[in-house]
C-alpha cells in the first residue's frame, strides 16, 4: 500500500514538474475563452437553426445566454440604484434574460454569415476580455469582446459585451435611466416586455 | 517765548548748528524706518478678530501668501493647456516658489476627477465616453484631416445604421462646422473636444496656486516670483496663449501693484505740489527767498519728524506713512504765522532783533498753545486699538512740537543771519466783509454745520483693502474675475478645529446657513459614494482602454472610413440624409471647404482639429488609474490648505452672496459668527475693522476734543474763548463726515488721516483767529492773521489736493477729502469765529 502511495505521489510530482499548472490569469483566460466559445457557438446555432420557428430559435438563444450571463450583475448596473419596488424589481429580474437574449440576437446575430471566431483573450483588471469576430454576410466582420468575470463557485460568466469599445451595459444603463426619468418604472417594464421575446 | 526767539536771534549760528546736529541724528535714523504695507496689521493684534486671524495665518501661512494665476479660456481645453504649461514652467523653479499647484493639471486630480462628479454626471460622462470610444480610437490611429473626416463619416454611418438618436452626434457635427467656419474666415479655431463629446463646454476658468518665496529685503517682496510668472506667460506657445486671458492676483501681487500704483505718479504730483506751494508762499511772504526759508523750515521739520518716527515706531504702516502729509499741512503753519507776525512788528521798526523779540512774545503763546492742543489731539489717537492711527497720532504729536520748535528757532536765526530775508512786504489786511454779510453768513454757516452734524452719523469706514486699490491694475482686475465666480470667490472665512470630527460637525452645521454657499473641510475633498462610483468607472474601463489604446473597429460594417480616404465632399454627401441643423451646417461647411482647400490649408485645419486631442487622450489615460481617494493620498498642496502640520483642521466657509456688497459681508460674518464664533479670515477682519475703527475714531475724537478743551481752558481760563476755538472745528468735522456720506466717499485706511489733520489744522486756525480777534483792538481782519490762516490752508490744499487725481482710489479719496476738510475748516473759522468772539466778549 505504501509503495502504491509512493508511486502515486511520485507520479503526481512528476506530472507537476513536467506540466506546471497555468498561472491564475491564464487559467481564467482559458475558462473565459471556453465560456465565450460556448456562448457564441450555442447562440449562433440557435439563431441559424433550420426547421425551427422564430420563437423556438429565440428560446434556444435565451438558453445559451442564460447559461453564460451573470444576470445579477446586469441587474445591479442597469437598475440597482433606481427606485423600483419589490414587485417591479421581481418582474424586471424575470424579464431580463429575455431582454438580453433579444439584445444579443439583434446586435450580434443580424447578417451573421458564419459562426463567430474567438481570437484571443486578455486580462483587464480582474476580468477577462475575450475577443471575437462575427463574420457578416454583407459587411466586414463585427469585432466583439465578451467581458467575463470569474465568480469562483458559479464559475466564469459574461458581465458585459463590447462592440468597438462600446459597452452594452453602459449603453443600456444610460438608455434605462432616460426611460425611468421620463416614464418611471412602469414605463421601463413596458419597454422591456416589448423587447424580451 | 520772546526770550527763546531773542536768544535764537542773538546766537543765530549756534541755533543753526543745534538744528544741524539734530538733523544729522535724524538723517542717520531715517534709513532704519521700514514700511509695512499689510493693512490687516493696522489694528491691534489683541482685538479678538485679529487674534483669530493671526492664529489662522500662523497655522496656514499659504492661505495669505499665495500668488493665484487665473487662466480664462474660450474652452476647457485651452485653459487646461495653458495652466498645465505654466505649471510645468514654474514648478521647477524651487528657488522662487515653495509650491506650485494647478488642480486641473495635477496628475492625481485628473486621474481621480471622475470621482468628484455627482452620480448622475458620472453616468452621463461614462455613457458618452463609451459611445465615443471607437471614434476616439479612430482619431488616435490617424490624426490627420483625412483621419478626422473618416472618423466622423464612420460615426455618422454607424448612428444611421443603428437608428441612434439623431441628436447624439449633433455636438460633434456642430463643433466640426465651427472649426470649418472659422477657417473660412481665415481664423484658427481649435476643435473643442469637451463640447464635441458632451454638448457642454464653453468658456472655462482655471487657477494655478504658487506659494512664492518672499524676499522681505526688497520693497516688493514678491518681485522675483512675479517676474518668473510673467516670463512663463511670455514663453507660452502663442497659438494657445492668444486664446486665453491670464491674470495674477493674490495678496503678494496685490501688494506689489498697490505700492506701484500708489507711487507711480508721486514724483509728478510732488513736483506739482511743490511748485504750487512755492508760488503760494511767494504770494504770502513777499519774496522767493522768504518762501524758500519757510520751505526750508518745513523740510527740516519733515526730516526731524522722520527721525523721531524711526526712533519711536520703527516701522510705518499705510496710515502712519502719511505723517508727511500731516506735517506739510501743519508744519508750514508755524513758519507762515511767525513770518507774518514778524512783518507786522518789523514794519516801521528797523531794529530787527527787537521786532523778533516782539514777534516771539506776540505769536509765541498762540503757536505754543496750538502746538500743545494739536499734540494732545494727536496723542488721543495713540491710545486706540487702531494701530495705524495710533502711530500717526504719536508721530504727529511729536511732529507739531518739532515744527513749533523749528519755527521758533530756525526762522529768527535765519532772519538775523540773512538780513534780506527780514525785508518783507507791509501786512495787507484781508478785505473785511460788511456787517450785512457777516451776520447772515454766520447763521448760514452755523445752520449748514448743524445740518451736516445730523448727516454725519451715517458716515462709515470701509475697511476692505480691495477698495483702496486701483481697479484698473491687473491684480485687482484678476481678483474681480474670481470674485464674480461664486465657486472661486476668494473672500472666505475659516474655522479651525482640533480634530476631524469637530471639523466635520462644524462643516455640516455651517452648510445649513442661508448665508453660506458651502462649508468644506478635508473630509469633503474625499469624494462620496466612492464604492459605487468606482464600480461604474470599472464598468466603463474597457471603453476607456479602447479609446486610449485599442484598435479602431468598423462597427457599422459599411466600409465607412475604410473605402479610401474620406473627402470633404464624401462626408458632406453622407450628412445629406442626416436630420438636424448641425449636420446640415457641417455639410455646407464641408462643401465650402472643398472649394478652397489646398495642401497648406489642409495641414492648418488638421492642426486646429487635433491641437488638443493628445491632451484629451492623456487625460483619459490618467483616468484609467482612478482608484480610491483618501485624505492622506490627496496632493500635499491641497491637503495642507485644510490640515496644518500641527494637526489643526480648517473648515473653509464660502459665502452665498457677493461680498463686494458691504451689507452682504456683514450678514455673512454675523451669521457664521453666531454659529461658529471662532471663524476668522478677511471678511471677519473687514467687518471687525469697520467696527473697531469706527469706535476708535469716535473715542479718539472725543478724547481729542476733551483734551484740547481742558488744555485751552487751563491756558485761557475762559470757557467762552475755548468754545470759540472748538465749535467751528466740530462743525467742520461734521461737514467733512457729511460730505463723505453725500459723495459716497467712505472713510478708509488712506483718507482717514484727514480727521487728525482737520483737528490739528482746525485747532491751529481757531486759536490764531480767536486769540487775535480777542486781542485786536479793531477787527481781526485788519491783522496779518486771516491772511496767514488762508495761506496756511491753501498750502495744505496745494500740497495734497493734487492727490485727488491719483490712479490709486485710496490716495485719490485722501486728496479729495482733505480738500473738503480744509475748506470746511476755513469756512467755519472765517464764518463763525468773529461772531463767536463778539458773543464771548458780550458774555464777559
Amino acid at each position: 500500500m505504501t509503495a502504491v502511495l509512493r508511486a502515486l505521489a511520485a507520479a503526481m510530482l512528476l506530472a507537476m514538474i513536467q506540466a506546471p499548472p497555468a498561472p491564475a490569469d491564464e487559467a481564467q483566460e482559458q475558462a473565459a475563452v471556453a465560456l465565450a466559445q460556448t456562448l457564441a457557438g450555442d447562440a449562433h446555432a440557435a439563431m441559424t437553426a433550420t426547421g425551427l420557428d422564430a420563437a423556438a430559435r429565440f428560446e434556444m438563444t435565451k438558453q445559451a445566454v442564460s447559461a453564460a450571463f451573470a444576470f445579477d450583475v446586469w441587474e445591479k448596473f442597469l437598475v440597482g440604484d433606481r427606485n423600483l419596488d419589490e414587485a417591479q424589481r421581481g418582474e424586471f429580474r424575470a424579464l431580463l434574460p429575455g431582454f438580453l437574449s433579444r439584445l444579443y440576437a439583434d446586435q450580434l446575430g443580424k447578417g451573421m454569415g458564419a459562426a463567430p471566431v474567438i481570437e484571443g483573450a486578455r486580462t483587464v483588471r480582474s476580468d477577462v476580455m475575450v475577443a471575437a469576430r462575427i463574420p457578416r454576410a454583407a459587411a466586414k466582420p463585427l469585432p466583439v469582446e465578451y467581458r467575463v468575470r470569474d465568480f469562483e463557485e458559479r464559475g466564469p460568466l459574461v458581465i458585459d459585451i463590447m462592440v468597438g469599445g462600446v459597452s452594452f451595459l453602459v449603453l443600456k444603463r444610460d438608455e434605462f435611466r432616460g426611460i425611468l426619468d421620463r416614464k418611471g418604472p412602469e414605463g421601463l417594464l413596458a419597454y422591456i416586455r416589448a423587447h424580451a421575446t | 517765548m520772546g526770550g527763546w526767539v531773542s536768544a535764537a536771534a542773538r546766537f543765530p549760528r549756534r541755533a543753526i548748528t543745534l538744528v544741524a546736529v539734530l538733523l544729522s541724528i535724524a538723517a542717520a535714523a531715517i534709513p532704519g524706518l521700514s514700511v509695512d504695507t499689510d493693512s490687516s496689521r493696522m489694528l491691534s493684534p489683541e482685538l479678538p478678530f485679529q487674534a483669530r486671524a493671526n492664529v489662522l495665518n500662523a497655522e496656514f501661512p499659504a492661505l495669505r501668501d499665495t500668488l493665484i494665476v487665473v487662466v480664462r479660456g474660450e474652452s476647457a481645453e485651452t485653459a487646461d493647456a495653458v495652466t498645465g504649461a505654466l505649471a510645468d514652467a514654474l514648478a521647477p523653479q524651487s528657488g522662487l516658489f515653495h509650491r506650485v499647484f494647478a488642480p486641473a493639471a495635477d496628475p492625481y486630480m485628473v486621474a481621480h476627477g471622475l470621482l468628484y462628479l455627482s452620480p448622475e454626471e458620472l453616468d452621463l460622462t461614462l455613457a458618452r465616453l463609451s459611445k465615443a470610444a471607437d471614434l476616439l480610437a479612430m482619431l488616435r490611429s490617424d490624426p490627420s484631416l483625412e483621419g478626422f473626416l473618416g472618423a466622423v463619416d464612420a460615426a455618422t454611418a454607424l448612428a444611421g445604421a443603428a437608428g441612434a438618436d439623431a441628436g447624439a452626434l449633433a455636438p460633434l457635427h456642430a463643433e466640426a462646422a465651427a472649426v470649418l467656419a472659422a477657417d473660412g474666415q481665415g481664423l484658427r479655431r481649435p476643435f473643442r473636444w469637451v463640447s464635441a463629446l458632451s454638448g457642454g463646454g464653453g468658456p472655462a476658468t482655471r487657477i494655478l496656486m504658487a506659494v512664492p518665496r518672499l524676499d522681505f529685503t526688497r520693497l516688493s517682496p514678491a518681485a522675483e516670483p512675479l517676474r518668473a510668472i510673467r516670463q512663463a506667460v511670455a514663453g507660452l506657445d502663442p497659438a494657445i496663449a492668444e486664446a486665453v486671458e491670464i491674470g495674477v492676483t493674490g495678496e503678494p501681487a496685490l501688494r506689489a501693484e498697490e505700492m506701484q500704483s500708489a507711487t507711480s505718479r508721486l514724483p509728478l504730483s510732488f513736483a506739482l505740489s511743490m511748485l504750487l506751494v512755492a508760488a503760494l508762499l511767494r504770494l504770502a511772504l513777499g519774496s522767493l527767498s522768504r518762501a524758500g526759508l519757510a520751505l526750508a523750515a518745513l523740510v527740516v521739520t519733515l526730516i526731524l519728524t522722520g527721525g523721531f518716527a524711526a526712533l519711536t515706531v520703527g516701522a510705518l504702516n499705510l496710515i502712519s506713512i502719511a505723517f508727511v502729509v500731516l506735517m506739510v499741512g501743519l508744519g508750514i503753519d508755524y513758519a507762515i504765522h511767525f513770518i507774518a507776525h514778524f512783518d507786522e512788528h518789523h514794519v516801521g521798526a528797523p531794529a530787527r532783533a527787537a521786532a523778533l523779540g516782539q514777534t516771539g512774545r506776540a505769536v509765541g503763546p498762540a503757536l505754543a498753545l496750538s502746538a500743545a492742543t494739536t499734540a494732545v489731539a494727536f496723542l488721543s489717537f495713540a491710545t486706540t486699538d487702531f494701530v495705524g492711527m495710533a502711530q500717526l497720532g504719536l508721530i504727529g504729536a511729536g511732529g507739531v512740537v518739532i515744527a513749533f520748535a523749528v519755527a521758533m528757532t530756525l526762522i529768527p536765526a535765519a532772519l538775523t543771519l540773512w538780513p534780506r530775508l527780514a525785508d518783507g512786504p507791509a501786512p495787507r489786511p484781508v478785505r473785511q466783509p460788511s456787517a450785512r454779510i457777516t451776520r447772515p453768513l454766520a447763521w448760514l454757516v452755523a445752520a449748514a454745520g448743524l445740518a451736516a452734524l445730523a448727516v454725519a452719523p451715517q458716515a462709515r469706514f470701509d475697511a476692505d483693502p480691495m477698495n483702496l486699490r486701483d481697479p484698473a491694475s491687473p491684480s485687482v482686475a484678476t481678483y474681480r474675475w474670481l470674485a464674480a465666480e461664486p465657486e472661486l470667490a476668494p473672500m472666505r472665512l475659516s474655522l479651525l478645529a482640533p480634530d476631524a470630527a469637530s471639523a466635520a460637525a462644524a462643516s455640516t452645521g455651517l452648510s445649513t446657513l442661508r448665508e453660506v454657499r458651502s462649508a468644506h473641510w478635508l473630509g469633503d475633498l474625499v469624494p462620496a459614494d466612492q464604492v459605487a462610483k468606482l464600480a461604474l468607472i470599472d464598468l466603463a474601463y474597457p471603453s476607456l482602454l479602447h479609446a486610449v489604446e485599442g484598435a479602431p473597429a468598423d462597427i457599422a460594417g459599411t466600409g465607412a472610413g475604410t473605402a479610401g480616404p474620406v473627402t470633404p465632399e464624401r462626408l458632406a454627401a453622407r450628412l445629406e440624409g442626416v436630420p438636424g441643423a448641425a449636420a446640415a451646417e457641417l455639410g455646407a461647411a464641408l462643401t465650402a471647404y472643398a472649394a478652397r482647400r489646398d495642401e497648406a490649408r489642409d495641414a492648418a485645419l488638421a492642426e486646429s482639429l487635433f491641437r488638443y486631442f493628445p491632451a484629451l487622450i492623456e487625460r483619459l489615460r490618467l483616468q484609467l488609474d482612478a482608484g480610491e481617494v483618501t485624505a492622506a493620498a490627496l496632493p500635499a498642496p491641497l491637503r495642507e490648505r485644510y490640515l496644518s502640520p500641527s494637526g489643526i483642521y480648517r473648515v473653509e466657509i464660502a459665502p452665498a452672496a457677493d461680498l463686494r456688497e458691504p451689507g452682504a459681508l456683514a450678514r455673512f460674518v454675523d451669521a457664521v459668527a453666531a454659529q461658529a464664533p471662532g471663524a476668522a479670515g478677511p471678511p471677519a477682519q473687514i467687518a471687525g475693522a469697520r467696527r473697531a475703527v469706527a469706535g476708535a475714531l469716535l473715542e479718539a475724537a472725543g478724547l481729542a476734543l476733551l483734551g484740547c478743551a481742558l488744555l485751552a481752558l487751563a491756558v485761557l481760563r475762559d470757557p467762552w474763548r475755548v468754545a470759540t476755538i472748538l465749535l467751528p472745528l466740530v462743525l467742520a468735522a461734521g461737514v467733512t463726515a457729511a460730505a463723505s456720506v453725500l459723495l459716497g466717499l467712505p472713510f478708509n485706511y488712506a483718507n482717514v488721516i484727514v480727521l487728525p489733520l482737520l483737528i490739528g489744522l482746525g485747532i491751529d486756525s481757531g486759536i490764531h483767529f480767536a486769540l487775535r480777534a480777542d486781542r485786536a483792538e479793531g477787527s481781526v481782519f485788519d491783522t496779518s492773521t486771516p491772511r496767514a490762516v488762508i495761506y496756511s490752508a491753501l498750502t495744505t490744499v496745494a500740497a495734497f489736493g493734487t492727490l485727488a487725481f491719483s490712479d490709486h482710489p485710496g490716495t485719490a479719496s485722501m486728496g479729495l477729502l482733505l480738500v473738503i476738510a480744509v475748506g470746511a475748516a476755513i469756512v467755519m473759522v472765517f464764518g463763525l469765529t468773529p461772531a463767536l468772539v463778539r458773543l464771548a466778549r458780550a458774555r464777559r
